[in-house]
Formats: structure tokens, sequence, C-alpha cells
């Protein structure tokens, strides 16, 4: 394997393919396979190719916004969890793949519905249990498996599931703690990193175990029952957001929390402010509420469906704000 | 040419966009109300940009003095790709109400009447003092 500059994995040692890093875009075609949705795998014969996005520059543009007011925001319908999504594994035939809740690979089954493979991982991604022998690269939470070195591309970093660690350091930084490889805080039954990025950048510990619990405590309420629950049909797709975003401290933040949909890094600020109940309804609420830009992302505060509006039926926030102008 | 053109698009889209949680902002209000008779009577308040007055269920009257607070909503939408925390109120008007009908009301200036603490919550400056008849 080689390691470029900023310790990136750009090739392996089989085949020498480039693989791209996130701080340039001169490199050529990364495969966007990390998400699940409508990723498609074209495997005939001894050629295999990648349905690249067609923005200038992933791995960035690949990130769903899920926002409906911009142009690449419709494919998060695509992401939502179970949904089933179509390999082409030769010309003609197609197979569909089956996902969990992490959006890990755990059935194919043919056009008449008959299983043809399935896949059982332990915590961290590693193949536990297989059947079947049709290609599939996309495995644990949806992201590609090299078969080749054994490890799953994350975007920005490379993982190796037998010690459920990166093989890279984090790109985003070094601030939020002196270990810089863990996959999801050792936390992979809650979350997923299809970026590769770490989820808390910058936070105290005692600040940092209190963003933990709210992140837990959001997803809990959000996913409870799923379509069904306080939130909807935007529930799931706010959960989705939660796992997938970095969450950045920003001690004098003016606001509650901040988002920018099309930030590259899907990126959640938050600040002392935040933490404060009193203005802020609970931390839990807050995170869900900027998860919910991501994901369902109703901005217009005055409608059913928005982010307060959310707030309001699982949080029980906003009871104070005055009547819609 | 064509790439440089899309990363300024980005990066200029990157830094208008966000959306924003807006924290509580408190006015609170405080004052005194004197006349023979102030039995059944309740404090409503008001800020303006706000359109619509509410009660103030939590403004209790004893003894003839009051004080409260209402929560001022500062979210400013600016369309579909940012919004912010900007809104501010301008005018706060105490209206009291006697089985339904206003009895009497009093208007602050923000920018006079009241002093912003470091959280961003208004204080009035000096009670308020009403005498119904």
């Amino acid at each position: 394997m080689r390691h470029g500059r900023y310790n990136e994995l750009y090739a392996t040692h089989s085949r020498n393919a480039i693989f791209p890093h996130p701080s340039t875009a001169r490199v050529p075609r990364p495969r966007d396979s990390c998400e699940g949705g409508n990723d498609t795998a074209n495997t005939t014969g001894s050629e295999e190719r990648f349905v690249v996005h067609a923005f200038p520059f992933p791995p960035f543009a690949s990130q769903r916004t899920g926002h409906p007011g911009f142009w690449f925001g419709k494919r998060d319908q695509n992401r939502l969890k179970g949904s089933a999504t179509r390999l082409k594994y030769a010309p003609g035939q197609q197979a569909t793949i089956r996902q969990d809740g992490l959006g890990s690979s755990t059935s194919l089954s043919d056009l008449t519905g008959t299983l043809v493979s399935t896949y059982t991982y332990d915590s961290f991604g590693k193949l536990t249990a297989s059947t079947g022998s049709l290609t599939n690269p996309f495995r644990y939470t949806g992201c590609e498996f090299d078969a080749e070195t054994g490890l799953y591309f994350f975007r920005a970093r490379y993982g190796d599931p037998s010690v459920g660690k990166f093989l890279s350091e984090d790109e985003i930084g070094n601030d939020e703690g002196t270990n810089l490889y863990p996959y999801v805080a050792n936390n992979p039954i809650r979350f997923r990193d299809p970026t590769g990025f770490y989820k808390l950048k910058g936070f105290p510990p005692d600040l940092e175990q209190q963003m933990r619990d709210a992140i837990e405590e959001a997803i809990s309420k959000l996913e409870g029952d799923g379509c069904n629950g306080c939130a909807g049909p935007n529930g799931p797709k706010i959960v989705d957001a939660l796992q997938r975003a970095t969450f950045v401290y920003k001690p004098d933040l003016p606001y509650c929390g901040l988002t920018n949909p099309i930030y590259f890094f899907r990126k959640i600020e938050v600040g002392n402010l935040s933490f404060d109940t009193g203005k802020c309804c609970s931390l839990a609420s807050t995170l869900a509420h900027e998860g919910d830009h991501y994901g369902a992302s109703a901005t217009d505060k005055d409608k059913p469906g928005s982010a307060y509006d959310m707030e309001k039926k699982c949080f029980n926030c906003g009871t104070g704000h005055p009547p819609p102008r | 040419m064509q790439r440089m053109v899309v990363l300024v698009v980005i990066a200029l889209a990157s830094s208008v966009a966000g959306f924003c949680k807006c924290a509580n902002r408190f006015v609170y209000v405080s004052g005194h109300i004197s006349g023979q008779d102030i039995g059944g009577v309740v404090v409503g308040v008001r800020t303006i940009p706000d359109a619509n007055w509410e009660l103030q269920p939590e403004i209790t009257i004893n003894e003839g003095s009051f004080k409260g607070k209402l929560n001022f909503d500062t979210t400013k939408s600016e369309g579909r790709i940012r919004d912010n925390c900007s809104r501010n109120p301008k005018i706060v008007e105490i209206l009291l109400f006697r089985h339904g009908q206003q009895v009497d009301s009093i208007s602050r200036d923000i920018s006079k009447d009241f002093t912003k603490d470091a959280s961003g919550d208004y204080k009035l400056r000096v009670p308020i003092e009403f005498r119904l008849q």
C-alpha cells in the first residue's frame, strides 16, 4: 500500500489503483459506492466499472443533502433504511440488495425474489458468514469491500474490519483526542461513517460525553417507530443524517446549532449555548433539528413537518414560542 | 477553467448557505398596578413586530405587582439556503384585560427602555406603573 502526503492510502499493492483524497480534485474517477441507494456496480466479465456521480468533484458531491431545494437532493429518497438497491451482475441480470438498519447488505435476491447470497457481519464489518457466490462489492454499511486488500472504502479513509479501525488519521483534525484511527468512536452499532471522518471534533471531554448521550437520545426518539414515530416519515431520514454527520464544537457559536446543507463534510456545529436548555431546549432536540436540515429539511418554521414542528412533537420544545406570524 | 468556475460557485454557496436554530431570547417585564379595583385583571404582553399578542399565564399579579417574561423568536428566514437569528423586537406592549376587555396598555421601546444582557435577553430598565380608575 502507498500512503500520500496526508497519510491517505492512495494505492494498493496489487493493482496500483489511484484512490481519491478529499483535499484535491485532481484525482480522477473516485468510486462512489459508500452510501447504498442507487449506487450501482456494473460487473461484466473482467471489467469492473462504477457509476460516478455527475458532479465534478466526488467524493464531496456525492454526499446527499436530502434538501429538496438542491438538485442532487432527490437521491436521498433512495437511502431510506431497508431500501433495496439493484445490482447488475451480468448483462440482463440483476439482483436486489437488502440492507439492514445501518445500510449493510444482508442478502441478495434475484428478480424472482429468490435469495442468492446472504451476509453476516460482526460489529465492525468483518464478514462472519456468507452464502452464495455473486460478486457484491457493497457490504458493511453499504460501503465497498475491496476483496484484494480486505479493506472497506470509506471515501476519505480505508477501514480494516479485522481490527475495527481506519488505516489512516482523521483528515478533519486532531483536536478531538489522541486516537485518530477509531471507527465511529467504537460505537458501530449506533453509527456509521460513510465519509471516513470522525464524528466529534473539538469537544472538551465533559461536553463530548454529553454530545454522545444527546446523539443517542435523539436517534432513540426518532427511530422509535420508524415512519410512524413523532417525526413521521422524516424520522428515519433525520436518524440517518445524525449517524453520518460530523459534529464540530465552536464554543462561541451564537446559535443553538448551525448546519450547512451543502457543506462537503456534513458538518453540524454546536457551541456552549447549545448546552443551555433554557435557551435551546434539549441538546438532543437541537441535534435532531440540525439533522433535519440534512435529512428532511423543511426549513419554514410555520409549516407542519418543519424542523421546529419536529422538535415540538418529539422533544416538547418550542411551547413558549409566539404564535405563527 | 471549468473546474475553477465550479469551485468558486461551490465556495460561494458554502459560505452563504446555512440553517441555524436560534436560541430563545426573553423579554423581561415588571411593573405595578394600582387602583381601587384590580380584581380579575390579567396581563398580556406582545412584542412588535410579532402580529399577535398572547396572554402570559405565568404572569401573576401579587398585591398589584407583576413580573413576567416573553419569548421572542429571533429566527429570520432568508429563503431556502439560509436563515439567521437577526430578528429583533422593537416595541413591547403590556396590556391589561378584565373579563376579556382591554382596560389599559403601555408601550415601551426596546432600544430606549430595555437593556440587553450578555445572553441576549432584554430587561426593562424601570418597572411599569399602571393606574386603574
